[in-house]
C-alpha cells in the first residue's frame, strides 16, 4: 500500500510540474504576443535605421564596388562626407551624370538593405520642388500600397566658403 | 471506511501538489517578469521613433548652425568691406567693428536697433535668416517647434589667415505633435567656428583706394620661404610677387585689424604682400614703399624720412624701402633707380 502511495505521490510531482509548465507557457504566449511589434512598428523602423544610415555612414566606411568605382574615378573626393551628402552634392551639381551617379549610389545600398518585397523611392525636396533620385517599383504601386512609410530628415551641405545647400528635406519613401 | 480514510488522504496530497503547482507558476513568473517589463516598454512604438526623430533633428541643428555661421561670416566680411569701401570709411576701432559685424549676422543690417539704416547685402546668407530656413522647414515638414535667441556674437583672430567667430545661442526644440511635450529639449550653447579669409578682399587698400584698380584678395603664400624669413631672395621674391599672395609676417598688422585701420604689430596674425603697380591709382606714387600696408598708410614714404628705391621685380619698377628690401634678400645690383634717400 505505502509502495503504491509513494507511486502515486511521484505522479502527483510531475503532474505539479506539468500544470505549472503549461500555466507558465500559457502566459508566455499571452504576454508575447503583445510584446512582438506590430508589422507596422517593423517597416517603420526599417525605413529609420535606413535613413539614418544613409544620414550618418561617411563613404570611407562603405565597401561598396560602385563607391570605390566612383571614387576612383574622381566622382567623389571627399569620402569624409556622408553619404547624404555626397548624394546632395550630386544633387547640387545639377548635372544629368551626377544624378545618375546619385542614383547608382542609392539604388547600390537599397538592394542590399531593404528587401525586394518593398517599393522604395527616395526624394529630395527643395523649395517645395521634389525631386526623385531613386524609385524602386514593385507589383504594387505607391498609390494602390497596402502600407506606405515615409521617414524624413533635414539635409543640408557647405558647398564652400560662401555657398550652402539647404536646408532640403530627404525623404525616403517604402510601401508594400 | 478504510476506503474512505484512502480517498481522504489521497486529496489532500491532490491539494497540497496543487498548490505546489501554484508555488511554482507564481516562481516562474516571477524570475521572468523583469523581461516581460522591458520588452513591454519597447511596445511603445510611436514616442520612441518619435523621439528619434527629434534627437537627429537636435543633432542636425546645432551642425547646421555651424555651417551657417562659417558662409555668414564670409560673405559678413565681404560685405563690410563693400560696404567700407562705398563710404571710403575704416571703423572706429575693433567695438564699432564688432557691433557692425553683429548687427549684419543678425538683422542685415548695418544698426539693428534703426530700421532706416543700410543694408549689408547678404541677402538670405544672415544668419537669423539661415536659421529661420530651418526652423521653419522643420515646423512644417517635421511638425517639430523651435525656438532660439542669439544672445551674443563675437569675432576675433588668432591665426593669420582665419578669424574665429564665437556664438552663444539658447534654443529650445520640441515636439508639436504632443500638448504635454513629452519631448523638449533645451539648451544654451556656445559654438565657436574658424573661418577662412582666402578669397576675401584686403580691406585696407579697397578702403582707401578709390579708382577700382585694387581688388587685392587673400591668398596665402605656399612657396619654399613660407616659414623660413632667411630664404630671401631675389628669385624667391620675384615668385612671391607674381603669386599675388599673402604672407605671414608678425610685425604687419592682422587681417582684422584692417577694418579699423590699426597698423600695430600682430605677432599671431601679421600678413603682407607686395603691391603691383598696375594694380596702384595712375601713376602709382614711387615715393611709398610698395609692401601693401606701408603703401597705404603713408608709413613708409620719403617723407616719412625712408630710404626707397625701384627694385625691378618681374619686369616691374616695384618702389621698395631699403629696410624690406634687406628682408626680402634683394640687393643693390636689383637696384635700378634711387627715388629717396
Amino acid at each position: 500500500m505505502f509502495k503504491s502511495l509513494k507511486k502515486k505521490g511521484y505522479y502527483f510531482i510531475i503532474d505539479a510540474f506539468i500544470g505549472s509548465t503549461i500555466i507558465f507557457l500559457s502566459l508566455m504566449i499571452i504576454l508575447n504576443e503583445g510584446v512582438r511589434p506590430t508589422k507596422i512598428q517593423y517597416n517603420y523602423e526599417m525605413v529609420e535605421e535606413y535613413s539614418s544610415f544613409i544620414l550618418n555612414t561617411k563613404i570611407e566606411e562603405v565597401n561598396n564596388p560602385y563607391f570605390t568605382m566612383l571614387i576612383d574615378d574622381k566622382r567623389i573626393n571627399d569620402t569624409s562626407l556622408t553619404i547624404m551628402d555626397q548624394i546632395d552634392l550630386f544633387y547640387f551639381s545639377g548635372n544629368p551624370g551626377d544624378l545618375q551617379r546619385a542614383r547608382g549610389m542609392i539604388q547600390n545600398l537599397t538592394e542590399q538593405l531593404i528587401p525586394g518585397k518593398y517599393g522604395f523611392s527616395y526624394n529630395i525636396i527643395d523649395q517645395s520642388t521634389t525631386t526623385n533620385i531613386y524609385n524602386r517599383t514593385i507589383d504594387t504601386d505607391i498609390k494602390d500600397a497596402k502600407l506606405i512609410i515615409a521617414s524624413k530628415k533635414i539635409t543640408f551641405l557647405q558647398i564652400n566658403s560662401t555657398t550652402m545647400f539647404g536646408p532640403a528635406m530627404t525623404e525616403i519613401k517604402v510601401w508594400i | 471506511m478504510d476506503l474512505k480514510l484512502k480517498k481522504l488522504k489521497l486529496s489532500r496530497k491532490a491539494v497540497l501538489f496543487s498548490l505546489i503547482s501554484v508555488l511554482f507558476s507564481v516562481l516562474f513568473i516571477t524570475i521572468f517578469s523583469q523581461n516581460f517589463n522591458t520588452l513591454y516598454e519597447d511596445r511603445i512604438p510611436g514616442s520612441n521613433i518619435r523621439i528619434k526623430v527629434i534627437d537627429t533633428y537636435v543633432r542636425n541643428f546645432e551642425t547646421y548652425l555651424g555651417d551657417s555661421t562659417q558662409v555668414s561670416t564670409y560673405r559678413t566680411l565681404d560685405a563690410i568691406t563693400n560696404y567700407s569701401y562705398n563710404k571710403h570709411k575704416f571703423f572706429a576701432d575693433f567695438n564699432s567693428f564688432n557691433k557692425t559685424f553683429h548687427d549684419c549676422m543678425i538683422c542685415n543690417r548695418v544698426d539693428c536697433s534703426n530700421v532706416g539704416s543700410d543694408s549689408c547685402g547678404l541677402g538670405l546668407y544672415y544668419l537669423d535668416a539661415r536659421l529661420r530656413n530651418i526652423t521653419t522647414l522643420s515646423n512644417q515638414q517635421l511638425n517639430i517647434n523651435t525656438t532660439y535667441h542669439i544672445n551674443s556674437i563675437s569675432i576675433e583672430q588668432r591665426l593669420a589667415f582665419e578669424v574665429e567667430v564665437t556664438i552663444n545661442i539658447s534654443y529650445n526644440i520640441t515636439d508639436n505633435s504632443d500638448e504635454k511635450y513629452y519631448a523638449k529639449w533645451s539648451k544654451e550653447t556656445i559654438i565657436t567656428q574658424p573661418v577662412s579669409i582666402i578669397g576675401l578682399l584686403e580691406p585696407t587698400g579697397n578702403i582707401n583706394d578709390s579708382t577700382d584698380r585694387y581688388n587685392r584678395t587673400i591668398k596665402r603664400y605656399k612657396g619654399i620661404c613660407e616659414s623660413n624669413d632667411a630664404c630671401w631672395n631675389a628669385v624667391n621674391t620675384e615668385e612671391f610677387y607674381k603669386d599675388y599672395s599673402f604672407r605671414l609676417y608678425q610685425n604687419s598688422t592682422s587681417f582684422l585689424q584692417r577694418y579699423w585701420n590699426d597698423n600695430s604689430p600682430s605677432s599671431c596674425c601679421g600678413i603682407e604682400t607686395i603691391l603691383h603697380p598696375s594694380e596702384l591709382p595712375v601713376p602709382p606714387d614711387g615715393n611709398r614703399s610698395y609692401i601693401e600696408h606701408y603703401y597705404w598708410n603713408d608709413a613708409y614714404t620719403c617723407s616719412g624720412g625712408k630710404t626707397i628705391s625701384v627694385y625691378n621685380i618681374s619686369y616691374d619698377n616695384v618702389s621698395l624701402d631699403s629696410g624690406t628690401a634687406a628682408r626680402y634678400g634683394l640687393t643693390d645690383s636689383d637696384v635700378v633707380g634711387i627715388v629717396c634717400r
